[in-house]
């Protein structure tokens, strides 16, 4: 039997299931469908019943559906074969929504939407998914409740006696509303329709709302106690997500527009590695993610150049600076070993054990990942001394001390190797053009100065032009021409790696190592959540050139980090467009946009991508008080393994003294104290507010027993039959009594109102409560006046 | 009375445990977060379920309705009530399983079950679900133990508990209608003859009022005094008492192996007299007396009351037929039934042995040396068609709700 409200319910978890697969799959398609399927089922199917599939064309349907679904499912790769299953379960939901709606069909409908959900949590992992969920659960308990009372509205009646129990063919164990033999004969009275009508009032909505907001309370608390055993690799292995754009080579090649990819990279906090408050940073700061110090004037591309002989080491502890500062970094699925950070980068506790640092180059990268770890996010805590004051100092110290003279050699070679130009007689202007600035505008000055002018050619010209419209220049270039030589000499436009690379070369020109750093210079800041977005578009290049340690100018390095190996001048001679963006005035849509970006980050962090060291850390042992509380001792593998130990050894004592912690067992006296006091105070006020709200009610004990007048004014409503404000019941029942005469087929029924209206007044007016048989008779005649008019 | 709440996993719930067990693997196996918090949001309705459905039967009673004495093929409504005692907390869907069966009924051991659901109970307040009965066959019902059950709100966690408190309903013999026949057969001055009746007592009746004279009226009736006042002849006017006493016998003598004509003739048999009973007793003014053939035997005596009904009525609802007995042993079982000028009446399930004149003077009781006359005695063979000139049998209680329907 179709209840229309159960159907519609289902329809809407059908459709919201669907749609996170559809989040999953990244593909409307499945979700439109259903949408329009579940709208004509409810219309059509349920509501009309003009389309109707019987259950042997349905079986075909679906045998059909799992045929075509297996189709995908043979083509390799979980993600593929998940999605099959996402397909062939969609199709057999289509399917199920055009049969006629009994209580199998119900039930099927909320398992394969509960499959579709299930698989979509598989395939999804975004905050889009954690709202739908949400919302799915809220409107899948009301959809719960809605089944449970069909199925116990349908058993009404009488349970047939048969000797066979579940054996027995499905159509004996029905229960019958009449139940018929030799001794005896029983009917039900209040059954069907009216009897769900009775239980699905608006007062349902109150323990329904218990249950939903228990289950919202319940499964968070579930979620973050049950301890976890790894990393949340699923999520790691099926994100797909890969960094595209960013790579360790220049390339000066390409031309054509250049796409501000707003794909996020990144998101980097920093803080006060000893207090843990949020640090301000003023300005963007740059996040090197490489360093290339060989520019091939052949093919126009700059590489590393310097290869590596030396394995990677472990980063360094930090010396003991005023401002050291905590990066947290979660990068996004990179696929390569490269990773991101202001330097100079120390490691802490925290420093995740497979970070290494390269010798030769010096940057960080991941040692050892496999191609599944490489396409998963990486979480990585690092500390710098890079800021005072907020600002990131210009200089950054030269990571080797240069102890032993092998030491010193090797760094001179490097030095000679970062003043090579390839091919100098490809860049005569760039040179002529470097020396003329040189003897302009620093002709004492040590390297430091000569840097700085260099720079400010750049920067204080309006000679120049950033651009990332390489079609514009296009026309311009010169072929056979360098490409930074032609920037600089010819058309003068170009994006930051134009603008670097021929930086590098004036300043190798001038005698100066320098090198060319890659990375990010992020300017999307995140006040919500105290975080810089890292975007495709922050992609920066940017200039490193050597200083010895006397033109290192004073007071930009720390004491300890000040010694005898120099620091590196960082130089950026791209005309920025905007400082100050990102930090500028916050509107609402900057705060909604923060807030939305900041919870996603916390999803990833303490939902979808929680992991046993996280939880740790974050839930259980601040909930633990510092590990000691019995409840995450129980928790802790560690814990049972003492505990196994102790008993073994029969130290019961021990045992019994093992992680009591005071603190924590008077917090839960005091919290059982609380938790008592409010139970008792609400028993105790629970009377007084419900006597308060009676008085405010007129004649509550009336009310229930009245409702058979009020089902008497609806059942009239039905035919256009409205008690008008100045009629009284009984004149009312008298209009409806010649209304109904009127009409031949319910002629018969006219006397019911009145009849009806007369117990009404007896207990309105009478106080006399109507006994059982007259109650029964009530019903009865409201039943026929419901059927006869019905027909 | 304070119950235990038995609480148990429902078929639905093993369905759903299986699910979470399912969802809980893989998000182990897989180390899958997401899968993780979908366990906790099923876990967590089915805990709701386990704990609702405790609170819901806290402090829950029933007490069931039932008429005192009813006749087989009368429909009468059986009303359960159910009340909620708690202070807060409003009981959903609570299901009322009732049982009921007829007691030395073939299905004794598997009665009747009805399922109602009382849609709501408010804290403090009860509220009463119904069905209708139609008991088909006279004798004992028992109606219980009631078990109340929820599993509000989802279905999953099934509580209960039994109110083993049961009910007794004695069902009467359904009842016809007498013909014209039967009440001339009765007010016959003597059976098998057409006498008029003989009046009672010394005078001729009891008195009731005065009226003027008429001719024929005799002199003992006039009453002087008012005679004197009046002027002219006023006589005393007498209620005519006849003679209603009644002796009846009924014989349920059945086979020892009875065929189901031979049930049916035993039911209606029984039928039958507990109409005249009733009738007898309903119009009162005589006396009765019965004796009954059967499993047990017993006998009656005394005036025609409602009392006497409901004694005579109680006895058969659970009377049996006998099959040890001749007809001159049921006659013999009763000796002092009835007085001479009393109409006696055998309702019998066999045929009349008097039948047979040589036959006859056998038939004469032993103790008291007096036989049955045979011009006041009547014997009524409901196997044949010589009932039918007494009884309209009562009619087929199977289409009770099918008329109503109709």
């Amino acid at each position: 039997m179709a209840n229309l409200t159960l159907s519609i319910i289902l329809a809407i978890m059908a459709s919201m299931s669907t749609l996170m697969l559809g989040i999953g799959q990244r593909s409307p398609i499945l979700p439109a469908l259903t949408l329009l399927a579940v709208t004509n089922s409810v219309i059509f199917t349920d509501k009309l019943g003009w389309f109707r599939l019987n259950r042997f064309v349905a079986n075909l349907a679906m045998l059909v559906a799992a045929f075509f679904s297996l189709y995908g499912f043979m083509e390799a790769g979980s993600e593929r074969q998940l999605m099959a299953i996402a397909n062939l379960l969609v199709y057999v939901q289509l399917v199920l929504l055009f049969q006629e709606k009994n209580r199998r069909v119900y039930g099927q409908l909320a398992m394969f939407s509960l499959l579709q959900v299930v698989v979509a949590a598989l395939l999804s992992h975004g905050l889009e998914f954690g709202a739908l969920l949400v919302l799915y659960a809220v409107v899948a308990l009301w959809g719960s409740v809605l089944f449970y009372i069909h199925r116990e509205v349908e058993q009404v009646g009488v349970v047939p006696r048969t000797r066979f129990g579940w054996f027995a063919p499905s159509r004996s164990r029905r229960h019958a509303a009449r139940g018929d033999d030799a001794a005896a004969a029983i009917e039900v009275l209040e059954q069907g329709q009216a009897l769900n009508r009775a239980i699905v009032t608006r007062r349902l909505a109150a323990p329904v709302s218990s249950l939903v907001l228990a289950t919202l309370v319940f499964a968070p608390v579930f979620f973050y106690i049950v301890p976890r055993t790894g990393g949340a690799n699923w999520q790691r292995g099926m994100s797909g997500q890969r960094l595209v754009g960013f790579s360790p080579e220049v390339s000066l090649k390409e031309m054509g527009q250049l796409l501000q990819n707003d794909q996020r990279v990144m998101r980097v906090s920093f803080s006060n590695a000893r207090s843990g408050e949020p640090y301000t940073v003023i300005g963007h700061p740059y996040l090197r993610g490489g360093i290339l110090a060989l520019y091939s004037s052949t093919d126009h591309r700059w590489q590393q150049g310097l290869g590596s002989s030396q394995p990677p080491r472990t980063l360094n502890s930090p010396p003991d600076a005023r401002d050291l500062v905590r990066q947290d970094v979660l990068l996004e699925p990179a696929g390569n070993r490269l990773l991101f950070s202001l330097y100079p980068a120390y490691a802490i506790s925290d420093t995740p054990h497979d970070l290494r640092i390269d010798a030769n180059t010096h940057h960080l990268l991941r040692s050892a990942a496999s191609d599944r770890e490489l396409n998963a996010e990486y979480r990585y805590s690092i500390v710098t001394t890079a800021f005072r004051f907020g600002a990131q100092l210009p200089v950054l110290p030269h990571p080797e001390k240069l102890v032993t003279a092998t030491d010193r050699q090797e760094f001179e070679l490097a030095k000679q190797w970062l003043r090579h130009i390839d091919h100098p007689e490809a860049f005569p202007q760039l040179i002529a053009l470097a020396d003329s600035i040189v003897q302009e505008r620093a002709p004492q000055g040590n390297n430091y100065d000569r840097a700085r002018a260099l720079e400010a050619h750049f920067l204080n010209t309006e000679m120049y032009r950033y651009t990332l419209a390489l079609t514009e220049i296009a026309p311009l270039r010169r072929p056979g021409v360098d490409p930074i030589e032609d920037f600089v000499a010819n058309h003068h436009s170009g994006h930051c790696e134009y603008f670097a690379s021929a930086l590098t070369l004036m300043l190798r020109s001038q005698g100066i190592p320098a090198r060319l750093a890659i990375g990010y210079r992020p300017h999307e800041f995140n006040f919500v959540g105290n975080y810089f977005v890292v975007r495709q578009r922050d992609a920066h290049a940017w200039v490193e050139a050597y200083l010895e340690p006397h033109e290192i100018p004073q007071g930009v390095l720390y004491a300890e980090e000040e010694h005898a190996a120099g620091g590196w001048l960082r130089l950026d001679p791209t005309p920025s467009a905007d400082e100050n963006q990102g930090r500028g005035r916050v509107g609402l849509f900057d705060r909604a946009s923060n807030s939305l970006d900041y919870a996603r980050w916390l999803w990833n962090d303490y939902v979808s991508r929680l992991t046993e060291e996280r939880q740790k850390r974050a839930i259980l042992n601040p909930l633990a008080l510092d590990r000691r509380l019995p409840l995450a001792g129980l928790l802790d593998g560690d814990f049972w393994r003492v505990m196994a130990e102790q008993a073994r050894s029969g130290n019961w004592r021990v045992l019994l003294a093992y992680r009591f912690n005071w603190r924590a067992g008077l917090a839960a006296v005091l919290a059982g104290a609380v938790i008592w006091l409010a139970t008792r105070a609400l028993r105790a006020l629970g009377p007084r507010l419900r006597r308060r709200s009676r008085q405010t009610r007129s004649g509550p004990r009336h009310a229930p027993v009245v409702a058979f007048y009020r089902q008497l004014e609806k059942t009239l409503a039905r035919q256009g039959l409205r008690r008008s404000a100045s009629q009284t019941q009984r004149q009312f029942a008298e209009a409806a009594a010649r209304h109904l005469a009127a009409s031949p087929p319910h002629a018969d029924l006219a006397p019911i109102p009145a009849r009806i209206v007369d117990a009404f007044y007896q207990v309105r007016f009478g106080h006399r409560l109507p006994d059982a048989t007259q109650e029964a008779e009530i019903r009865l005649q409201l039943r026929q006046l419901e059927q006869g008019l019905a027909n | 009375m304070r119950v235990r709440v038995k609480t148990r996993i429902s078929l639905e719930g093993w369905y759903y445990l299986a699910i979470i067990l399912f969802i809980a693997g893989g998000a182990a196996l897989g180390e899958v977060n997401l899968l993780l918090a979908l366990t906790g949001m099923l876990v967590g309705p089915l805990l709701f379920n386990w704990r609702f459905v405790q609170l819901t039967l806290r402090r829950v009673d029933v007490s069931r309705r039932l008429p005192w004495r009813i006749n087989a093929g009368d429909v009468f409504t059986v009303a359960i009530a159910a009340r909620n005692q708690r202070r807060r907390l409003t009981s959903w869907t609570l299901v009322v399983e009732d049982r009921v069966a007829r007691i030395g009924g073939a299905d004794e051991r598997r009665p009747h079950q009805v399922r109602l659901v009382v849609p709501r109970v408010d804290p403090g307040q009860s509220c009463t679900v119904q069905y209708r009965l139609q008991p088909r066959q006279r004798g004992r019902y028992r109606f219980g133990p009631v078990r109340v059950s929820t599993r509000f709100p989802l279905g999953l966690i099934r509580g209960s508990f039994k109110n083993p408190e049961t009910h007794f309903l004695l069902v009467y013999p359904p009842l016809g209608h007498l013909t014209t026949n039967w009440v001339q057969l009765v007010n016959s001055r003597s059976l098998g003859s057409h006498n008029e009746g003989r009046r009672q007592g010394g005078l001729d009746g009891d008195y009731y009022g005065l009226r003027e004279w008429r001719d024929g009226d005799s002199q003992r009736w006039i009453h002087w005094r008012t005679s004197a006042k009046l002027g002219e002849l006023a006589v005393r006017q007498f209620e005519q008492q006849r003679n209603n006493d009644l002796t009846l016998l009924l014989d349920l003598w059945q086979p020892e192996t009875p065929s189901q004509p031979d049930l049916d003739t035993t039911e209606l048999a029984i039928s039958f007299a507990a109409t005249v009973v009733t009738s007898l007793c309903k119009r009162g003014g005589s006396r009765l007396t019965l004796g009954i053939v059967g499993a047990p035997p017993r006998q009656w005596n005394g005036p025609a009351t409602a009392m006497l009904a409901e004694e005579i009525l109680d006895h058969l609802a659970l009377a049996g037929p006998t099959s040890a007995v001749t007809p001159q042993q049921a006659l013999n079982h009763f000796p002092t039934l009835g007085s001479a000028d009393t109409a006696t009446v055998v309702i019998s399930t066999r045929s009349d042995p008097f039948a047979n004149p040589v036959a006859a003077p056998q038939y004469e009781s032993q103790s008291g040396g007096r036989p049955f006359p045979p011009g006041r005695f009547q014997w009524i063979d409901c196997r044949g068609d010589e009932l039918q000139q007494y009884f309209f049998p009562p009619q087929k209680p199977a289409e009770a709700f099918g008329e109503r329907r109709a």
